[in-house]
């Protein structure tokens, strides 16, 4: 449980941090965030950079902003930060849902919004969160900056479209307009309160108790946090109170799915749960 | 195991302080992060020392270099078996009649038995240079098929562990006979199977060794996480062949034990001999991942059970085949946890006249299996309890009836039982009566009727149990071949200031003696309890004693402390009657100052102490000094029981089990402080509840343990609702019994038994623990599934 040696910068100025990570080997330096994953993993020696750049003196990446309806959220808020703000306590429950189940109080007061996005856990709740919220993601390579919807930045398991050299700034979320519901739901399994299957879901209903529109996001139950697109197609335009034809439609929106399998749940279970946390989340927003 | 043993007449008197939930002394060094733990030694001169383990469960070691190790920066010197030929395998402490013993060797030599064995050891300037050198250890290993159940390394052909051994087996333990004719005319015979998984234990602080050779004095300081401190010293001794008087164990504050600290261990005999070699302080403390696979784990039992019973309930006979897996090697107590700590106690608190038992302990390529909270118990409270349930759902008969129908009775007390343990005193109706009350039984069996038919499953799991605390006696431990003593020792020194030191050869882990063990003192003594310092866990300070284990502390250790101090409150007396010119009878001594019922003269205990301790003005033959020993050796154990209700739900769909309740009615006799027993019981409670619900060593094909077990964290506890009855143990001067164990013994049944009143209508009739979710599912689905097929 001792790390490789390596080599330790906290730049306070991004442009620096910005400049040694473009000067870098790919895989050479691991940016440090809250820690929360990477000491894990350099403990584990599972990741052995030459450098750890630490992120955490750059001031400017702490700020969470809301211009007009979108709220940024820099790279070094902490999910505790994040869950007491007060725009996210009016305009994004879902987020403070997610903070209630997500780790613990202490993970969350170093644990980063931004980290958890850029880790891209398969069970990671903050990410099928903000898949749901359609967040965007604020990239920054030296001096050139570029933008990825949450959809395209988690490619997989522990992948995202994070390039060699470049530092994940910001977060935008696009406020919700009022009427939606929404909700987090989790299932954990009892090793380490990690999801078997997680579920993010805003549900807008007609007047005639009809899903409007609705999306959806997995966590744990699939390979990797996913947007439930075909399933979503399928409920809008259905009556959430009709249980039995709700049940039918989640259970054929299952069989297209490709579940994890391990340890902690079989991908069977997985699957079972998935559809139970999906009836009983949407039967609850359907109110 | 049935001798003629006298107990002591018991002394009833409850002095003001016995029985008071004072809490804990010990407490703020601890919440405040000042705790001294091994760990937190760092001596002069400190090196530190890291083993290398090997990755495969089974495997021969075709080659092993330590060369650029040992050149590797910071290492002072890297060591494999070759290089410590001098140590032999690490010999149990405890080795049932008949055991093949295959010790634990202190390096693998040739062969890997189970993963995570250590191949060799490198001893650096820094933890971390150990650490990085171990990546420049080249071994090659030649992997092995790896037989990790018991069941499988009992199949006819299977390969052997131990190849010199004719096969698998390293203990046959048969106990009783009969069953086949007292089940002849039974209304009910069933047979089923269970099994008792796996536990890996977790102290909150691993194992920590810190070995200090000092070459001008040949003397070894050996600072060591454990349970035992003399034992350790004594095993430790013999094992790499040092002088006793000049090995000094020091065990500092222990953070939990729960048995895998009273066990000796290849890295305990290592880092002896290292220091000795290296002539400076070597120390290692376990990592996590260490504490999985080189710290010995908990039950394993794969059982088979046979029950005839009558169609009231009432049990004929049993019959019990076990499969105790034991792992690789035998640790400490590794062949007789499995086979006299179960065997002997699968009848609970229940007069069943037959019963026939076999164990057969079992090598296979794991960790060794030892003693870990209840050490056995557990596992035989499992079988009978699990079996009374079984039968009541067979029947169709009230669970708590048929426990009543099969109590050992009032006037049968104190009784033995056919396997020879005795149960000396307890209220086993009135105890399960309480139960029932806290937990609003019949209420909840109604809700019950209605909840079925709106096709939501509720269930209500009961279990009794028993063990035998405060091993224990001499004369029981030889023949079953226990080495190690039964007794403990309690020193107690008044000063010359009044205040008072208490050495006592029992150690706390936890449990909180420096509080419990001053109550009693101070009961005696007459003096302030803030006046009492208690210290254990220095075999140079204390007085030989045994240690803590088998909730031994209170009715052993804390009885040599009241034995020791109330000597010492009479040579008080004796002292104060002669300097007061009074007598005896009317001497009294209130918080630190002696009166005379008659007359008003008064004497101060410093005055007391002044004389006592110079002699001046007392009679030669009252002598020198306020200071007696005793080594208290019991003269028979005690039964502690209770009786433990789980009320749940069950979700159809997902397979979750909530536990909606749960009620535990202990009687531990006289309990000596309510706050610390309850601790005890919630600490026991969750690890029986981790059990029922949620862990398991998982050990996969390959041989590996899970590396992230389950463990119940508190916010996965239920509220406990927990009450005592007290029968006072006439078998100690305190009256205690021991509580330490009850909630791993009692919980694990209790669930599983709720678990499977709520799914019996279902058709389900077994379940494994842990309850996990999707098993639960399964099971459900395997009934469906059978009922649609019939
Ligand atoms: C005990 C425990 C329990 C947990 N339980 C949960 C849980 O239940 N649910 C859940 O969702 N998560 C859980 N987590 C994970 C945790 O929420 C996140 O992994 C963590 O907070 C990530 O954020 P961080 O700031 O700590 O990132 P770090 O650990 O510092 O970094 C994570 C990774 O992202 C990279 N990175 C971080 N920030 C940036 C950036 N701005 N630009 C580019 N790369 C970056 C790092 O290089 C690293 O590879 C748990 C963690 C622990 C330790």
């Amino acid at each position: 449980m001792i790390p490789v040696d390596f080599d330790y910068v906290r730049p306070t100025d991004l442009a620096v941090a910005g400049a040694i990570l473009v000067e870098a080997a790919p895989g050479a330096v691991a940016v440090l965030a809250g820690g929360q994953s990477l000491m894990t993993e350099l403990k584990l020696r599972t990741r052995r950079p030459q450098l750890v750049l630490d992120i955490g003196g750059i001031d400017a990446l702490r700020t969470i902003e809301q211009v007009g309806d979108t709220l940024r959220i820099g790279a070094m808020v902490s999910q505790a930060d994040l869950a007491r703000h007060p725009v996210v306590q009016d305009r994004l429950p879902m987020l403070i849902e997610v903070a209630a189940v997500a780790a613990d109080p202490m993970v969350r007061r170093r644990g980063t919004l931004l980290g958890a996005i850029c880790q891209a856990d398969p069970t990671g709740d903050w990410v099928a969160a903000c898949l749901v919220l359609d967040a965007v993601v604020e990239l920054r390579r030296g001096d050139v900056l570029r933008e990825v919807a949450m959809q395209d930045f988690v490619t997989g398991a522990r992948e995202t479209g994070l390039q060699p050299g470049e530092i994940a700034t910001a977060l935008r979320i696009a406020l919700p307009v009022t009427g939606a519901g929404s909700a987090y739901r989790k299932v954990r399994h009892t090793a380490i309160g990690w999801s078997i299957a997680g579920l993010a879901a805003m549900v807008e209903i007609d007047p005639s108790g009809r899903c409007a529109d609705c999306r959806l996001a997995a966590s744990g139950a699939l390979t990797h946090p996913q947007r439930l697109t075909a399933l979503e197609d399928r409920l809008r335009g259905l009556a959430l109170h009709d249980t039995p034809t709700l049940a039918q439609v989640i259970g054929a929106a299952m069989s297209d799915l490709v579940f994890q399998d391990d340890r902690h749940a079989s991908a069977e279970h997985r699957g079972v749960r998935l559809s139970v946390l999906l009836q009983r989340t949407l039967a609850d927003l359907a109110g | 195991m049935n001798l003629p043993i006298k107990p002591p007449k018991l002394d009833q008197a409850v002095g003001r302080l016995t029985g008071q939930a004072i809490p804990r002394l010990e407490d703020r060094r601890f919440l405040t992060g000042r705790g001294r733990y091994v760990d937190d030694i760092v001596l002069a001169r400190q090196l530190h020392a890291h083993f290398v383990r090997s990755p495969h469960a089974h495997a021969r070691i075709v080659s092993l270099d330590l060369s650029l190790a040992r050149t590797a920066k910071g290492v002072v010197d890297a060591f494999s078996a070759a290089d410590l030929a001098e140590l032999g395998d690490i010999a149990p402490n405890w080795v049932v009649p008949g055991s093949k013993v295959k010790g634990r060797p202190p390096l693998a030599r040739a062969m890997i038995r189970h993963h995570g064995e250590a191949v060799a050891v490198i001893v650096a300037e820094s933890l971390a240079e150990a650490v990085d050198a171990a990546e420049r250890v080249e071994v090659v290993y030649e992997p092995l098929a790896v037989l990790a159940d018991q069941e499988a390394a009992m199949a006819p052909g299977a390969p052997r562990i131990h190849p010199d051994l004719a096969d698998n087996v390293a203990t046959r333990f048969p106990v009783g006979k009969g069953f086949d004719e007292a089940a002849q005319g039974a209304d009910l015979r069933v047979a089923f199977k269970l099994r008792n998984q796996r536990l890996v234990p977790f102290p909150m602080e691993p194992r920590a060794v810190n070995a200090d050779f000092d070459d001008a004095t040949g003397r070894l300081t050996f600072y060591c996480a454990h349970q035992l401190p003399h034992l350790l010293r004594r095993m430790l001794a013999a094992a790499i062949g040092f002088p006793e008087q000049k090995l000094r164990v020091i065990s500092p504050d222990v953070g939990g034990g729960f048995g895998p600290k009273m066990h000796f261990y290849p890295e305990d005999v290592v880092l002896a001999v290292l220091t000795q070699r290296l002539k400076r302080p070597v120390k290692w403390t376990e990592t996590r991942g260490e504490n999985i696979s080189a710290t010995t784990h908990g039950r394993d039992h794969v059982t088979h059970i046979e029950v005839a019973a009558r169609s009231d309930g009432k049990i004929l006979a049993l019959r019990i085949n076990s499969l105790a897996n034991v792992g690789a090697y035998l640790s400490s107590m590794g062949s007789g946890v499995p086979t006299v700590n179960v065997a002997l106690f699968v009848l609970g608190l229940y007069a069943i006249g037959h019963v026939e038992v076999l164990i057969t302990n079992v090598y296979t390529n794991t960790t060794p299996v030892d003693a870990y909270r209840g050490a056995g118990r557990p596992e035989a409270a499992y079988i009978i309890e699990r079996t009374i349930g079984r039968v009541a759902l067979e029947l169709g008969l009230d669970a708590a009836d048929v426990r009543r129908t099969n109590f050992v009775a009032a006037d049968q007390l104190p009784y033995r039982h056919p396997t020879g343990i005795g149960l000396d005193s307890g209220q086993y109706e009135a105890t399960l009566a309480k139960a029932l009350e806290q937990a609003d039984y019949e209420a909840f069996r109604a809700e019950q009727v209605v909840a079925r038919q709106e096709g939501r499953l509720l269930g209500a799991g009961l279990a009794t149990y028993t063990h035998s605390c405060g091993v224990g006696m001499a004369e029981l431990m030889g023949p079953i071949g226990f080495d190690r003593g039964g007794f403990e020792s309690a020193l107690v020194r008044v000063h010359p200031d009044g205040r008072v030191t208490v050495l006592s050869g029992a150690h706390s882990h936890g449990q909180g003696h420096a509080t419990t063990f001053a109550q009693i003192a101070a009961d005696e003594l007459g003096v302030p309890f803030e006046h009492i310092e208690v210290l254990q866990g220095d075999t140079d300070l204390v007085p030989m004693g045994v240690g803590t284990f088998n909730s031994r502390s209170v009715s052993v250790g804390g009885s040599a402390v009241k034995i020791a101090a109330a000597r010492v409150a009479t040579k008080m007396r004796k002292l104060a009657a002669h300097m007061m010119q009074a007598d005896l009878e009317g001497v009294v001594l209130e918080a630190g100052l002696f009166r005379t019922t008659g007359g008003n003269a008064t004497l101060t205990i410093q005055e007391l102490g002044r004389a006592a301790w110079t002699g001046q003005g007392v009679p030669r033959d009252l002598g020198i000094g306020l200071e007696e020993t005793e080594f208290y050796h019991p003269h028979a154990m005690s039964a502690p029981n209770g009786a433990h209700i789980a009320l749940v739900e069950v979700d159809i769909e997902t397979g979750e089990i909530a536990l909606r309740r749960y009620v535990a009615i202990e009687d531990c006799g006289v309990v000596i402080n309510p706050l610390l027993a309850r601790g005890q019981i919630q600490g026991g409670l969750a690890q029986g509840i981790g059990q029922a619900l949620y862990e398991d060593a998982a050990i996969d094909a390959e041989g590996m343990p899970v590396a992230d077990p389950p463990i119940p964290r508190s916010d996965m506890m239920p509220w406990m609702e927990i009450d005592f009855v007290c029968t006072p143990s006439p078998n100690n001067p305190l009256g205690a019994k021991g509580i330490g164990e009850a909630g791993a013994l009692g919980a694990p049944p209790a669930i599983v038994n709720a678990a499977l009143d709520a799914l019996w209508p279902l058709g389900v009739r077994e379940l494994d623990m842990p309850l996990t979710p999707q098993r639960v599912l399964a099971a459900i689905a395997a009934a469906t599934a059978g009922r649609e097929r019939a």
